[in-house]
């Protein structure tokens, strides 16, 4: 068993196998060797560090990606955007959740969890016009009406078909 | 209080990974959203190069060297893009040609210069300048040693170099007919072939006076036959299609009535995978994902007025069809068959015929068309087709969005000349290459057909329209074979003037010029 301990100071305490699916922890572990020390994770709070300890159960005893394979999906990723039944019932939560769990995924390096965040964020914007996709966010335009005339310009070939 | 985490609020990094899961229509969209996205897209090479390559209408092929970092792929792609558009174009090389046959059925593809001469029954082929990294195939075939089997006439003969195959059909005792899948640089059974030979179904009508046509694409090889009775009343075609790599018999069989005026077999052509354009006196596209089952009917495009139709052959049929042994290592792109350009032409008018250039993408966006209606050239063909003169259809090549085309110098200082012209109809070019060709935005008007039959057509696929270079190339001014391009190249076939000429039974004389770009 390995213990976690979270920005606001919660304890948490997961079977090995399953902490091992972030690559930060698993080398950690491998540098440290067997301790009963916790981890300190200071840039996870306790209500994102539940949700991908929820994560890595479900998905405990699936192969990791390779480094190797992880090269040539990039360029055969064909931009899918696809994701499992359970990972999309799992990922639906409020948009804060969903950018914490993509930091979360970033920093403790679990590249499935982070590739069903950030696919999901694609999910969102994908088919939306600027302006769907600023409220959508809540962005602010900032660009002067010149520059954005010149940018839809830019850009107008992509849109004629 | 810890401010709450948003989109904006990640890192640029995890911002430009997120995006890179988009289509590039999305990308360009976000980039007009605000000033810190449009940042991102500005500094990642990953992005620009999504919008790129699908700007040009290119895949990558999955098995490509991904040793070459990401910005300088970008940098190779634009470059490359660019040189089409270069009024200086030089002279690569020329390559002396002996035993040409007349038959002017030659083709280019994957950096070799091959041809199969049906009267002589020959076939040769040889690389082309081949660039150190690419595997070259060299071979003459003598007059029987295409298929050895007694009693056997050649019917066709397909060859596809990127997959190092050559397939012979071939009739036994004027009955029945066989296709051979063999090596090109080898005497043995293709290793990747499910049999020494393919089979036609029982059902198969079997005559003596048959016109056949083969060609393939990656991993299908198809069969067109017409035959006609004693009488020569009837007249009928068959096709039939294999996934040569799977089974040695296939049940994917189509036939039909040959249009009465018709002399020549009906073509066909594969659009990708999946797909195969059957020309009859219209544009039938079928679905050809099950061999066991005769080819489905997803649409029928009428042309303007019956037609008799063939397809240009183009380099993206075979060249790039498959992550082969030799191109691995030499190109790194194929064209995208869902925005790739089809040409077809009228066999029958012999001098100053129409040429139809098709975006294939009317045959990948179908939804909501039935494919019991036949749909009518209005609502398809204006706005996704242009149509050029051109009086010798071996002047004139395709190759992914560009058509290359040598016309008649009509200035005064012509002379007879001709003059190279390049047609670039991909969307980036058409919009995004500023001061580089003319752009021809306007519907141009056809007259089609004879005085009779005929018909004013309209279209106006967009392009951009460069003439090549005004400087001397020795090819233009001598008579023309035949003119080819790949990616990287323009091919240029002329015969040697200072040879004699030949004819069927012996061989001409001829120049391969070659332009690098």
């Amino acid at each position: 068993m390995v213990h976690l301990v979270t920005s606001d100071n919660v304890e948490f305490v997961v079977d090995k196998e399953v902490v091992e699916r972030s690559v930060l922890i698993k080398n950690m572990l491998e540098d440290v060797g067997e301790t009963d020390q916790s981890i300190p994770l200071a840039n996870v709070s306790s209500a994102v560090l539940r949700k991908v300890i929820e994560y890595c159960e479900h998905h405990r005893g699936e192969p990791l990606p390779s480094a190797d394979a992880d090269q040539n999906q990039d360029e055969t990723r064909k931009r899918t955007t696809d994701i499992s039944e359970w990972d999309q019932k799992f990922i639906t939560v409020d948009q804060e959740m969903l950018f914490e769990i993509i930091l979360a995924a970033n920093y403790l390096d679990i590249k499935s969890l982070l590739d069903v965040g950030c696919k999901t964020v694609a999910n969102m914007i994908k088919g939306k016009t600027p302006d769907e996709i600023r409220r959508l966010f809540n962005i602010v335009n900032d660009f002067t009406p010149e520059e954005e005339a010149q940018i839809k310009k830019e850009n107008e070939w992509a849109e004629d078909r | 209080m810890k401010p709450r985490t948003s989109f904006l609020s990640v890192a640029e990094e995890l911002l430009c990974y997120i995006l890179s899961f988009l289509p590039y229509q999305d990308i360009l969209r976000c980039t007009s959203v605000c000033r810190t996205l449009r940042q991102t897209y500005l500094s990642s090479s990953e992005l620009q190069y999504i919008v790129e390559i699908s700007g040009q209408r290119l895949l990558v092929i999955s098995n490509t060297d991904n040793s070459i970092p990401i910005s300088k792929r970008l940098q190779l792609l634009r470059d490359k893009a660019h040189a089409w558009f270069k009024v200086d174009i030089h002279p690569f090389g020329i390559v002396p040609i002996t035993r040409l046959p007349l038959s002017r059925e030659n083709i280019v593809a994957g950096g070799h210069f091959c041809f199969w001469n049906a009267p002589g029954d020959t076939a040769m082929i040889f690389p082309v300048f081949p660039k150190p990294s690419q595997q070259s195939i060299q071979r003459n075939w003598l007059p029987g040693t295409l298929c050895s089997v007694p009693h056997s006439r050649n019917l066709d003969v397909f060859m596809d170099p990127a997959q190092n195959l050559i397939a012979v059909a071939y009739v036994v005792d004027h009955k029945t007919v066989y296709i051979n899948l063999g090596t090109m640089n080898g005497d043995g059974v293709h290793p990747q072939a499910a049999g020494e030979r393919l089979f036609l179904s029982d059902d198969a009508e079997n005559c003596p006076r048959t016109f056949a046509k083969l060609k393939g694409f990656g991993r299908h090889i198809a069969l067109s036959r017409r035959f006609s009775d004693e009488n020569a009343m009837r007249k009928a075609w068959q096709l039939q299609i294999w996934d040569w790599k799977y089974s040695t018999t296939s049940g994917s069989i189509l036939s039909g009535v040959v249009p009465h005026r018709s002399y020549t077999p009906i073509d066909f052509r594969f659009l990708g995978n999946n797909r195969l354009l059957v020309t009859t006196d219209n544009l039938n596209l079928y679905s050809i994902e099950d061999m066991s089952q005769p080819p489905e009917l997803l649409a029928c495009f009428l042309m303007p007025i019956p037609m008799e139709l063939q397809y240009l052959s183009s380099i993206d049929d075979i060249g790039h069809s498959s992550q082969s042994h030799m191109q691995a290592q030499s190109t790194m792109y194929t064209s995208d068959p869902t925005h790739q350009l089809i040409c077809l032409f009228e066999p029958a008018a012999r001098d100053n015929t129409q040429v139809f250039i098709i975006s294939t993408r009317i045959f990948f966006d179908l939804h909501g068309m039935a494919a019991a209606t036949p749909i009518p050239w209005q609502h398809w063909g204006p706005s996704n087709t242009r149509v050029f003169r051109q009086h010798d259809r071996h002047y004139i090549h395709i190759n992914g969005n560009r058509v290359l085309q040598a016309l008649p110098d009509d200035t005064q200082e012509g002379n007879g000349r001709s003059m190279l012209h390049l047609m670039d109809f991909s969307p980036l070019a058409v919009t995004n290459r500023r001061g580089l060709g003319r752009m021809v935005k306007k519907p141009s008007k056809t007259y089609i057909g004879t005085d009779k039959f005929g018909k004013s057509l309209t279209t106006s696929l967009p392009y951009v329209h460069v003439v090549l270079s005004d400087r001397k190339l020795d090819s233009l001014d001598s008579e023309l074979m035949g003119i080819w391009m790949d990616m990287d190249r323009i091919y240029m076939l002329n015969p040697d003037l200072d040879r004699p000429l030949g004819t069927h039974d012996f061989p001409t004389w001829a120049k391969l010029e070659v332009i690098d770009v």
